[in-house]
């Protein structure tokens, strides 16, 4: 009998530390997330992960960083710990991870299958939301779960009762502001402290009128001389018709307009039109209250301008798997997870955003947007990569000179003239 | 009827002045304390109109989907720990400096008090990689410690002063009686140090209490942040989708308590530094 | 006779091995190793993400000194900062002292002490949030109110280039007259009462009472604050950073000052620059203008004497 009760318990401690030294080596990964608990984008990939842990039966380490993720990973990173997976947007990503070399090349991501589906995941996104985010070396860092574009919001009501419709060529674009002022409204909300608003406009132009690219590549141009091409003069002079002293197009008060005002102000009615990117109905429907309508155009053309006039703002927010990640396979095998229909229609109908992902249509609000982005013949991003690529042309030339045109205190030929010199002597400072 | 007198025309002007600036005080709290029971259009179409139906829809809101109740416990916790421990560091340091001169004192003075300009965006990636070594990163023992180093230079500063004021006969006296010097500290000083000792532990409380920069960076598992954390991961979350009221809530969610607990200890604090301000 | 003499030097000698050394070994590990450290990584050229450092020698110095307008915009912004807010801070805290000094009622003395310490005690970013909402040219209470007065002319657009430094700065005097009242209030209080009843006797004005004997007899606290002043004013960061779109954008270049544009040089909110080398530069430069100011304010108040009474 007591052989028996020792044999009994050999095989449990044996079993015991089976067991244990299998859910040890459990599979897992580390991911750090730009959003913050409670946040409805954090609550969709919060089920994702469960369910994937559930189904692959490993473990996902996530940390909720909030948006100053890559600077909070930073530390870790350099202490050599290991970071699989971090999410942010596309130029914030290629901005710290790619041009410091420790992003990983996401290439192979577009040809896993998305588990569950018989679709490979480039068959399933939008080519328009990773398309221009190859490297020079032929690779991709980025993979998107989020789209995120730009545009004029416009309040549909407000524009049928005063008979105007979107805009298609600057020229139109004029009229209708004409219109909105004969009736008392400013035309555009406008706010020139946020930074963020201040190099929308001079992008877009500059993007219609030279092509995406151009801008990216005169800010990169030691010598300056990409900046005297006479077109760059166009572009400051439309700038200059915006600003106060040209057609005074921007709501009054602009020079002293900060977030959350214009978009609040244009909301409340006070301006026909605000430029900004999808997040504005999410953001302003508490404000605008459950019957407000929103419509959304892209930039107009400008005649004579050799830009595609479809060209649509793409800021894909999207995942990376670092280089050097330990547990590369399993973090990228997630990604795809992520991208299964179920998820990419939570994330819509959740988070009022929308997805990369083919075939799922928008929030009723970003109907407009999601159209152009699917007429689009090519993109663009939010400050032509400038951003990423040259962050201190951009805060130290960019930024001021923006802000000098959009209040109208230079015209259009300084304007151009300045970005020259001052790019030559940025360059110079290096 | 107090006399109207000419010659005291700075007073009334002054008068007028100070009532403005209390005045403005108040008036800002209660506006944010008013439109926190507002909604969000109300707020910004109504916004120095009383609310017409006073809401607690925000601060349900805050309360059931965010997890401040755990921030604020965290904050508690860590706060009150690292203040006691400066004071445990502290205030034997700030006895002998103040009292006793030994070899290099006058330098371990000076480093000291030097300390208490030193940024901590200085020093934060420095210290993120030491602290990693020791394998105190995300953790309460880390976070605790370096709110207590971070805040030991300004504690000494505060109670060399208080110490200056206390006169030696005491100490004199309980040496010749056979005291060790352990034994005058804690038995004599220590008691007669109190409000500054009080004092200090309040503005210390204060200061980490709103300490938001080292928690950024050495706490990122969702469980043990703090209050400042949880709220700017708060606004940040609020501003996104919209809302305005919800952050108005929240923020006087955060702010009340610490409020209430400035108020009940103020007047501590304010005899506190009666005490021995001006003795430095 | 006094601690300090031989016969009592042994007895403290555990003590201070016992209590002072081991603190100061650890701050000095924690605090001036870092600085140390700090210094080397300014010789660089670093983004802090790997090991990868380029040494650059004191090219980051004289980058941060001649060529950054951008920095040196910061540089005058801290210093307008300690300067300017400084002469009113104390300014009006010395007028309220005056004030409130002379209450009677004791109660009354504290509860606007603890009233106008308040503010002290939330959160900056709260605060720097807030007062962004208070001056909106639209909505906002000061233009509504300065409406509500009739006086229409004033208003002005607060949080534009030109007057947005003027704002960041209300904010920063309307928050510290709090916190050193309570100072000047309490080392006003030490004054004895029978110094100023001889003044009263010859017919003295209040004002003339309190600049000739409170002024010269809380000379020291002046002194002690001036200095704590200048040591804040520098590590200010809440309350810009927050200012103006709090998380979702940089606060404008006209109200930074070097502790926040070290913060968005190293660690980026918006911009991803996350130059660790040069901001670690900026740090060195920000330690050094503390010292050499409060250097230079130590001096300017040599000349007090404790008087004693």
């Amino acid at each position: 009998m007591r052989r028996l009760v020792i044999g009994a318990v050999t095989v449990l401690c044996l079993v015991m530390l089976l067991s244990s030294s299998l859910l040890a080596q459990q599979r897992s990964f580390t991911f750090w997330s730009m959003w913050n608990e409670g946040e409805p984008q954090q609550q969709v990939l919060a089920r994702a992960i469960k369910d994937f842990e559930a189904q692959y039966g490993v473990k996902v380490d996530v940390r909720w960083a909030g948006r100053e993720v890559l600077s909070t990973v930073r530390p870790r990173l350099l202490a050599g710990e290991n970071i699989d997976l971090v999410d942010q947007n596309a130029a914030e990503l290629y901005g710290a991870l790619v041009v410091n070399n420790i992003a990983g090349a996401m290439n192979d991501v577009l040809d896993m299958v998305v588990p569950g589906e018989d679709k490979t995941v480039r068959e399933v996104l939008k080519p328009q939301s990773y398309e221009g985010f190859f490297k020079e070396d032929g690779n991709l860092y980025v993979i998107p779960y989020n789209l995120i574009s730009a545009g004029f919001w416009y309040d549909k009501d407000l524009w049928n009762d005063l008979g105007i419709k979107p805009p298609a060529t600057w020229t139109e674009f004029l009229e209708v502001c004409d219109v909105l002022k004969a009736n008392g409204i400013d035309p555009i909300a406008f706010g020139l402290l946020t930074e963020v608003y201040r190099s929308y406009f001079p992008t877009e132009v500059a993007v219609r009128v030279l092509g995406a690219g151009a801008l990216n590549a005169a800010a990169g141009d030691p010598a300056g001389e990409l900046f005297k091409d006479p077109a760059w003069v166009t572009v400051g002079d439309i700038l200059y018709q915006m600003s106060r002293k040209g057609r005074n197009l921007l709501m009054q008060g602009y020079e002293g307009s900060v977030y959350p005002a214009p978009q609040t102000d244009w909301v409340m009615g006070l301006a026909g039109m605000f430029f900004c990117g999808s997040w504005i109905p999410v953001e302003t429907r508490p404000l605008a209250g459950p019957d407000f309508n929103y419509g959304c155009f892209i930039f107009p053309a400008i005649e004579g301008g050799q830009g595609d006039p479809t060209s649509v703002r793409i800021d894909p927010y999207g995942f990376n798997v670092l280089a050097g990640a330990k547990n590369a396979d399993l973090a990228k095998e997630f990604v795809a997870f992520f991208l299964k229909e179920e998820y990419c229609r939570a994330w819509v109908e959740e988070t009022l955003n929308m997805t990369p992902r083919d075939g799922i249509p928008a929030p009723a609000e970003l109907a407009d947007l999601q159209a152009a982005i699917e007429r689009a013949q090519s993109t663009h991003t939010d400050y032509d990569g400038v951003h990423a690529d040259y962050p201190g042309w951009y805060l130290e030339v960019f930024l001021p000179l923006n802000a000098e045109i959009l209040l109208g205190d230079i015209t259009g030929a300084e304007y151009a003239k300045k970005l020259s010199t001052m790019t030559k002597e940025f360059w110079a400072r290096q | 009827m107090r006399r109207l007198r000419l010659s005291e025309w700075p007073r009334y002007l002054v008068s007028i002045f100070l009532l403005l600036w209390i005045v403005f005080t108040v008036f800002i709290s209660a506006w944010l304390f008013v439109s926190s029971f507002k909604s969000t259009r109300e707020i910004f179409q109504g916004m120095w109109k009383l609310p017409s139906k006073w809401t607690l829809d925000n601060y349900v809101r805050v309360l059931r989907d965010f997890g401040l109740a755990r921030y604020m416990a965290n904050s508690l916790f860590v706060v009150t720990v690292a203040t006691l421990l400066v004071q445990i560091l502290s205030t034997p340091v700030a006895y002998v400096l103040a009292r006793l001169k030994f070899p290099f004192s006058p330098f371990v003075l000076l480093c000291f008090i030097a300390g208490i300009a030193i940024p901590v965006q200085t020093i934060y990636i420095p210290l993120y990689l030491i602290m990693k070594e020791i394998a105190l990163v995300d953790t309460y023992t880390g976070i605790i410690w370096l709110y207590a180093i971070t805040s030991v230079p300004f504690a000494i500063y505060l109670l060399i002063g208080f110490f200056r004021s206390i006169p030696s006969t005491l100490e004199e006296a309980a040496l010749i009686d056979g005291a060790s010097a352990g034994q005058a500290f804690l038995k004599i000083m220590l008691p007669m140090a109190r409000p500054g000792i009080i004092s200090s532990s309040i503005y210390v409380f204060i200061m980490t209490w709103k300490e938001f920069e080292l928690a950024l960076v050495f706490l990122s598992l969702e469980e043990k942040k703090t209050l400042s954390l949880g709220l700017y991961s708060l606004i940040t979350r609020l501003t996104y989708t919209g809302d305005w009221a919800g952050l108005f809530a929240g923020v006087i969610l955060v702010v009340v308590p610490s409020t209430i607990f400035y108020i009940l200890v103020a007047r501590h604090f304010i005899s506190g530094i009666t005490a021995g301000i001006g003795k430095s | 006779m006094d601690p300090r003499s031989e016969m009592y030097k042994n007895r403290y000698k555990n003590f201070i091995l016992v209590t002072t050394v081991p603190v100061f070994a650890f701050y000095v590990a924690f605090m001036i190793v870092p600085i140390g450290m700090s210094l080397f990584y300014s010789l660089f050229d670093w983004a802090g993400f790997t090991a990868d450092m380029d040494f650059v020698g004191l090219s980051n110095y004289s980058s941060l000194l001649f060529k950054d307008e951008i920095f040196r915009t910061t540089i005058i912004n801290s210093l307008k900062y300690v300067i300017y807010g400084g002469v009113l801070i104390f300014a009006i805290t010395l007028l309220f002292t005056y004030r409130i000094s002379n209450f009677k009622s004791k109660r009354l003395k504290d509860f606007i002490q603890m009233l106008l310490f308040v503010p002290n005690t939330i959160s900056p970013v709260a605060l720097g949030i807030g007062w962004t909402f208070l001056l909106n040219p639209r909505w906002g209470a000061v233009n509504n109110i300065i409406d509500a007065l009739g006086l229409g002319a004033i208003k002005r657009p607060w949080l534009s280039e030109e007057f947005i430094f003027a704002s960041m700065m209300s904010l920063l005097v309307w928050i510290h007259v709090g916190f050193f009242l309570v100072m000047f209030l309490a080392a006003a209080d030490r004054i004895p009462p029978s110094l100023y009843e001889s003044a009263q006797l010859d017919g003295a004005s209040t004002w003339k009472m309190f600049t000739t004997i409170t002024v010269p007899l809380v000379r020291d606290i002046i002194s002690t604050s001036v200095v704590m002043w200048i040591i804040f004013s520098f590590k200010i960061f809440g309350y810009i950073f927050a200012f103006i779109g709090g998380a979702a954008s940089d606060p404008p270049v006209n109200i930074r000052n070097i502790a926040v544009q070290l913060y968005l040089t190293g660690f980026g909110k918006r911009t991803p620059l996350y130059r660790l080398g040069y901001a670690s530069g900026m740090g060195i430069i920000l330690l050094l203008l503390v010292v050499l100011l409060t250097y230079i304010a130590q001096r300017l108040f040599r000349t007090t004497e404790t008087l004693e009474f």
